[in-house]
């Protein structure tokens, strides 16, 4: 898939309920198998979550645009604390 | 207490619409399918993103035979302010406590606006069943409406399936 789709991001693969039980995902079985539902973090510095999303299908997403307008935000609070 | 997920009722809540209306679901549903949206405040440039994206769509929306209904803790006034503002057609629900929803397991947050509801959006079959579920702890995190319509579209292709196997 990741060649497929021409991606450059890392991709975990192989992830099991064990290794993401403390994310308390929800799972999906169908004729695909057992997995994740989907669920997204946008993690800031020291590991904090900054923003979170959990899906208990196929939709639900955290879209880029605004994972981009969340973190130009916080950039922009940061550098002018007073604005 | 657990979230809302796929083929669970959804828990029934009275809406005080802004047109001066109220609506009940899941008895009332207007159409076969209902998008129900619960957004954080007209204050959150996220949420009134999402709202007019959900409108930019409403003739396709219609044709699926989905109704939008958004829903928010924000007071009638502010609601409407922004409902004109956006040029939204789709009925709104206002002033939705804690006390309403405990059955939806929402997630809350506090701000300088006040205390309000997390974003979490359902998209609603006939009888009331959760068909798709999302809830976001904060802005980001939304079911975007071309994948609800993707979804949508889906689920009347494989209705169609089943019944030209079963004649």
């Amino acid at each position: 898939m990741a060649e497929e789709y021409g991606l450059t991001m890392q991709v975990g693969y192989g992830v099991s309920d064990e290794m993401a039980v403390e994310y308390d995902p929800w799972y999906g079985d169908d004729h695909h198998g057992h997995y994740h539902q989907p669920m997204e973090f946008l993690i800031s510095r020291g590991g904090n979550i900054f923003g979170s999303m959990y899906a208990t299908g196929p939709i639900g997403r955290m879209f880029v645009d605004e994972v981009i307008a969340s973190v130009t935000g916080r950039e922009q609070r940061r550098l002018n604390p007073s604005s | 207490m657990s979230k809302l997920v796929q083929g669970d009722k959804l828990p029934q809540i009275t809406f005080n619409l802004i047109d001066g209306g109220s609506l009940t679901l899941p008895g009332e549903m207007p159409t076969r399918y209902v998008a129900l949206l619960f957004y954080r405040g007209s204050w959150s440039p996220y949420c009134r993103r999402q709202l007019s994206s959900y409108e930019a769509k409403k003739d396709e929306l219609t044709e699926l035979e989905v109704t939008v209904i958004a829903a928010t803790s924000d007071d009638r006034d502010t609601t409407v302010e922004v409902s004109d503002e956006l040029e939204l057609t789709m009925p709104i629900g206002y002033g939705v406590t804690e006390a309403q929803i405990p059955g939806f397991d929402a997630w809350y947050g506090n701000n300088k606006h006040g205390h309000f509801i997390q974003p979490m959006e359902f998209l609603i079959s006939r009888g009331g069943t959760v068909y798709a579920s999302m809830y976001a702890s904060g802005p980001i995190g939304r079911m975007a409406v071309k994948e609800a319509i993707n979804g949508v579209h889906y689920r009347i292709n494989r209705r169609m399936a089943l019944s030209k196997q079963t004649k």
